[in-house]
């Protein structure tokens, strides 16, 4: 367990993460590392419209070939960008502003 | 990876600005042409789609059966991001998509009209970072 906290702490700290989700398959929390009483989106929106998303990215890689599967995911708009690498029943998503090539 | 951002932003903007020569039309196309064939020669590049906004391929490296199936998909797979991320922030636009897998990894550049896809190997390498 204090190996996984290492871990969430390591990336939360990292330069441009704002926030990072641990949600089960249904969208559910299981770990949340953003507050949720700013005017930003709701981390319980973020878990569930990702989620939704991460498992269509899934599908879309099944149906191209059943053998293969989805190892990550990566969205970048002009606001954050969203990764998500999934498991085999959760998913951990980081929300993080996009900064400059060059660090 | 920038390479081919930079490269991808480049081939979207040559493929919806207007002609500014109109007395050479195949000026575009020929930069479109370059674009494709530098990224298509890029280490571990399987394959390019340039699909519309309706998701027909307009442009393809891949085999006919290839191109039909990775553009409807992810031709749809794009529409879905694109209203996940309105859905989070309405003022916000998608605007680049990587779909990594364990055979291959699937990158997406969509824009207004066109969307260019790249299928690529995985790549580990430290200088494959975007």
């Amino acid at each position: 367990m204090a190996e996984v906290e290492e871990r969430i702490g390591r990336i939360k700290n990292h330069k441009g993460v704002k926030g990072l989700l641990i949600v089960d398959e249904n969208g559910k929390f299981l770990r949340s590392t953003m507050p949720s009483n700013n005017n930003d989106t709701a981390p319980k929106q973020y878990a569930q419209k990702v989620t939704e998303l991460a498992k269509k990215a899934r599908s879309v890689v099944r149906d191209i070939d059943p053998m293969n599967d989805l190892t990550f995911f990566r969205v970048r708009s002009k606001r954050q960008e969203i990764l998500v690498a999934p498991d085999k029943n959760l998913f951990l998503i980081v929300i993080q502003t996009p900064y400059e090539e060059g660090e | 990876m920038l390479e081919i951002c930079q490269v991808y932003n480049k081939l979207n903007s040559n493929l919806l600005n207007g002609n500014p020569q109109p007395t050479q039309p195949s000026f575009q196309s020929q930069k479109v042409e370059e674009t494709i064939n530098r990224i298509n020669t890029h280490k571990g590049v399987k394959g390019i789609i340039v699909v519309n906004s309706r998701g027909i391929a307009i442009r393809s490296t891949m085999s006919q059966n290839d191109t039909i199936e990775y553009g409807s998909l992810i031709t749809q797979f794009t529409a879905k991001a694109q209203s996940t991320i309105k859905a989070l922030h309405p003022d916000d636009d998608v605007q680049f998509i990587r779909i990594r897998s364990k055979k291959h990894e699937i990158m997406i550049a969509p824009e207004k009209d066109y969307s260019l896809i790249v299928l690529q190997n995985p790549s580990n390498n430290d200088d494959a970072q975007h």
